[in-house]
């Protein structure tokens, strides 16, 4: 069978190049409106009228040149040189009407290579709304290739550009005459010199050209000093020709030329030239006094509005899952499996769904305000700042979604450009205050620290404890990512760029698309997950059971029956019974050992085993210590819900009758809880966005070890 | 504005003074005359259409000068102070 | 202690979970390393170094 034919789709970012794969093959993915949103390689099967190609979507990049080897993909995917993908018969090239300079130079690379390419002219409705009156049949005349005007996010021009592809897969590829022929010249020479497997000429080209660059790294991975001496030769000898301007200055001016005279001849609009940011609303948010008062309005609006939305809905859901519980365990018979279903599998689901709201407010807000514009303005205010850490502007967006999941936050560092940048982000994004850490700053806030109230009532204690630990979880981001960055990625942090779009109204389908995305990674990636972790602690904390315990309770069982006065009496006394049971049988299961043995470990911090287990438990999913509290305090029923478990937790006490649970014991804990890394599935992705499980547990690691510290440092210095 | 660009013209090239962009006031344009440097940070700018020639703009600037929104072949874009002290321009007239 | 039909019923259930949870992630991993999805070379900056 012959292979199918590959089309390779290439363009700038944000040309809504992934759109206009996604209209090929049916695929759907995200669009963003920060450069660099695709850095995958994904590829997907389309039907041409009668025959399927394969195509391959690039990562959005402005060049051929490349700086390093994930740039240089685009090359090595359009010469063939990919590992699992032939060379391509066809490179379709994605370009932006509205931007349509920039996405020529790109062209006028491409069309050097020898193969057929089509240019797929995006958001040509845009365009035209600007008032672009570009002739799209003289450009193409003027570029020599088919040309296809199109708006892929309405599905507008798709059909044209299906023909136009069919058409091209028939015919064979004319190479342009190149922009720079010396350094053509140069390297068909340099070609033949070298020994070994012969690179490719637009390779050979790119290492001439690109100082510093990745082609130029092959070739002297490859050839050694002597071809790094021959390179350095042949830059001396071409720079001197062109009259000390560097290479690229030169390919840069000549390619712009070409691109203006097509642009020209084509009837386009020339560059508009700007006004400096006069609208009302920008020099509101850009001023350098209003702008970051407009900035801190805007954050604490948005933390306000989650809380306020979000908590009800969280203590709705929590409600309902431990009614249910409670409702089933009454009727369902005593036993393994029961207890499965019901403190395994639903509490388990129950941990899941709980974080929804907070989830879907936050990301609806982060989402709103990125694609009405605003975060592009806020990532530019705050790049300064950022800086200082070791962060960029670009990480913003990430750092604010790690308050509600970091899981769809890691995720989101792709947007920051810079390499070094990103992972100290992805560092940082843990120690955001999650949803998830929420629950348990309630109850020890709530269970432990005094109510007070300062300036006649306008600020509550529990409400201060509740922002330090925000402004520790921020402090603490700050300082890791600076560490990482001073420790493990020294260096120069390299070039910014960011785009900043016109101030608009989002389109709400756009908006629910990308909600709906965030909200099933939580739910696929974290959320099974988390689910699991529920399931295996429940059994580390069922198994083994002891005979003699159960035996036990049911002879007291059977006393507390006969002795019964009224129904109502003995019933709540049974039910103290089986709390009592039950936590008697945790302490003689697996996780009831482990927290003992661990005890000396979280001596330090004031914890008993009781406290060590439930924390334990944690380290797989931090949400499921709250349930295990209150298996292991012995909480009679889970409706009690959190007032109960207090009281349980304020009566816990040491042999020697001191209470675990003081003021300086609690506050470690919440700082403990507030540095640890207590959530498998974001090890996971760090491990899966980092590409090395080093990081990962590095990560894991540090952020364990610190939280055990500063917990310790707490606890100590308030006792 | 218009009076100093023209003005520009009928200056000999060796008279003008070269400044980078960052020095450029807020709100003012000047032609590219270089882009300093021979590597990744000026490939970059080069790529992005900010080539000799060109004239560009400072759009705004963020807390203390850093970064700048400029414009250049009419497209504006964020850099930081670093990548625009690369791109060096003509002097406004007005300014000496 | 005494194991009994539902205790063993139980434990593979949670055997079952787990094992399916788990073989997820790990054929997403299998995928993305195929495609190379995964964008940040690490081991390429500390070389580079």
């Amino acid at each position: 069978m012959p292979r199918r034919p590959l089309i390779a789709v290439l363009g700038c970012p944000n040309t809504g190049k992934s759109t206009v794969f996604n209209r090929l093959t049916g695929l759907r993915q995200r669009t963003g409106n920060y450069p660099g949103v695709t850095v995958e390689k994904i590829t997907g099967v389309a039907r041409l009228g009668n025959r399927e190609v394969d195509l391959v979507d690039l990562p959005g990049t402005y060049s051929l040149a490349a700086d390093g080897p994930e740039s240089g993909i685009t090359l090595d995917v359009v010469l063939g040189m990919a590992e699992g993908l032939p060379r391509p018969d066809v490179v379709l090239l994605v370009a932006d009407a509205t931007n349509l300079r920039r996405s020529l130079y790109l062209f006028s690379q491409t069309r050097e290579l020898g193969l057929p390419v089509a240019v797929a002219l995006n958001m040509q409705d845009v365009a035209e709304r600007q008032g672009e009156r570009l002739d799209v049949r003289v450009l193409a005349q003027q570029v020599s290739a088919p040309v296809a005007p199109m708006t892929a996010n309405r599905g507008k021009g798709v059909q044209g550009l299906r023909s136009i592809l069919e058409r091209l897969l028939a015919e064979e590829g004319v190479s342009a005459v190149p922009v720079m022929p010396e350094v053509r010249e140069a390297a068909v020479d340099l070609q033949a010199d070298l020994v070994g497997p012969a690179p490719e000429l637009a390779c050979v080209e790119r290492a001439i050209i690109d100082t510093g660059g990745e082609f130029e790294r092959r070739l002297v991975g490859a050839g050694g000093q002597k071809a790094r001496g021959t390179l350095e030769n042949i830059r001396r000898r071409l720079r001197r020709q062109m009259g000390d301007e560097s290479l690229q200055s030169r390919e840069a001016r000549r390619r712009y030329r070409q691109v203006d005279q097509w642009l020209g001849q084509s009837g386009a609009a020339g560059p508009q030239s700007f006004a400096a940011r006069t609208g009302w609303l920008e020099r509101l948010v850009s001023h350098p006094v209003s702008g970051p008062v407009v900035f801190l309005a805007v954050m604490s609006a948005v933390f306000q509005a989650v809380g306020a939305w979000a908590a009800p809905l969280m203590d709705a859901i929590s409600t309902f899952f431990e009614e249910v519980g409670a409702w089933a365990l009454v009727r369902l018979p005593d036993g393994a499996l029961s207890s499965l279903l019901i403190d395994g599998l639903w509490s388990g689901v129950g941990a899941v769904v709980v974080f929804v709201p907070q989830i879907i407010f936050l990301f609806a807000l982060v989402l709103f305000l990125e694609d009405c514009g605003y975060m592009a303005r806020a990532s530019f205010l705050m790049d300064r700042l950022l800086r200082i850490c070791g962060l960029s502007g670009q990480s913003f967006i990430p750092l604010l979604s790690g308050f509600a999941c970091a899981v769809p936050a890691i995720m989101a560092t792709r947007v920051v450009g810079d390499r070094r940048a990103r992972l100290a982000t992805i560092v940082a994004i843990p120690l955001m205050t999650c949803s998830a850490r929420l629950p348990v700053y309630a109850l020890l806030i709530s269970g432990f620290v005094p109510p007070a109230y300062f300036l006649n009532g306008w600020i509550n204690l529990h409400g201060l404890i509740l922002l330090g630990l925000y402004v520790l979880g921020i402090a603490g981001g700050a300082v890791s990512a600076f560490l990482t960055r001073r420790i493990a990625l020294r260096g120069a942090g390299a070039s910014f760029f960011m785009e900043m779009p016109p101030f608009r109204w989002p389109n709400p389908r756009v908006l629910s698309l990308k909600l709906t995305a965030k909200v099933r990674v939580f739910l696929t990636r974290a959320g099974t997950v988390i689910a699991a972790a529920c399931v295996i602690i429940w059994a580390l904390g069922y198994f083994p059971r002891s005979d003699v315990i159960a035996a036990d309770f049911a002879e007291r069982r059977a006393t507390v029956e006969l002795a019964a006065e009224g129904p109502d009496g003995s019933d709540y006394r049974l039910r103290r019974l089986n709390a009592e049971e039950r936590a008697a049988q945790l302490e003689f299961s697996l996780l009831g050992r482990v927290g003992k043995a661990i005890e000396p470990v979280f001596r330090p911090l004031g914890w008993d085993w009781r406290v060590s287990a439930s924390v334990v438990a944690g380290f797989p999913a931090r949400e499921v210590v709250i349930g295990v509290m209150g298996t292991v305090y012995a909480l009679g029923s889970e409706a009690e819900g959190n007032a109960g478990l207090r009281e349980r937790l304020q009566a816990s006490r040491w042999p020697d009758g001191r209470p675990v649970f003081t003021l300086a014991m609690a506050l470690g804990l919440l700082v403990f809880y507030a540095f640890a890394l207590q959530c498998v599935s974001t090890v996971a992705v760090i491990g899966r966005e980092t590409n090395s499980w080093r990081w990962a547990a590095g990560a894991w690691v540090y952020m364990s070890g610190f939280a055990w510290l500063a917990g310790m440092l707490t606890y100590q210095l308030a006792a | 504005m218009l009076d100093s660009q023209s003005a520009f013209a009928s200056v000999s090239l060796t008279l003008t003074r070269e400044i980078g962009l960052d020095e450029l006031p807020t709100g003012h344009g000047s032609e590219i005359r270089a882009v300093t440097g021979d590597g990744q940070v000026s490939r970059e700018l080069l790529t992005l259409g900010l080539v000799p020639g060109v004239h560009v703009q400072v759009l705004r600037r963020g807390i203390g000068g850093d970064p700048l929104e400029i414009a250049a072949g009419g497209h504006p874009l964020c850099l930081r102070r670093d990548q625009t002290r690369m791109i060096r321009v003509l002097a406004p007239i007005e300014e000496t | 202690m005494t194991i009994g039909f539902q205790e063993i019923v139980a434990l593979a259930i949670v055997v079952v979970i787990v094992g399916a949870v788990v073989f997820r992630r790990l054929r997403a991993r299998r995928r993305i390393k195929r495609t190379g999805e995964a964008s940040v070379k690490v081991d390429e900056i500390s070389r580079r170094r």
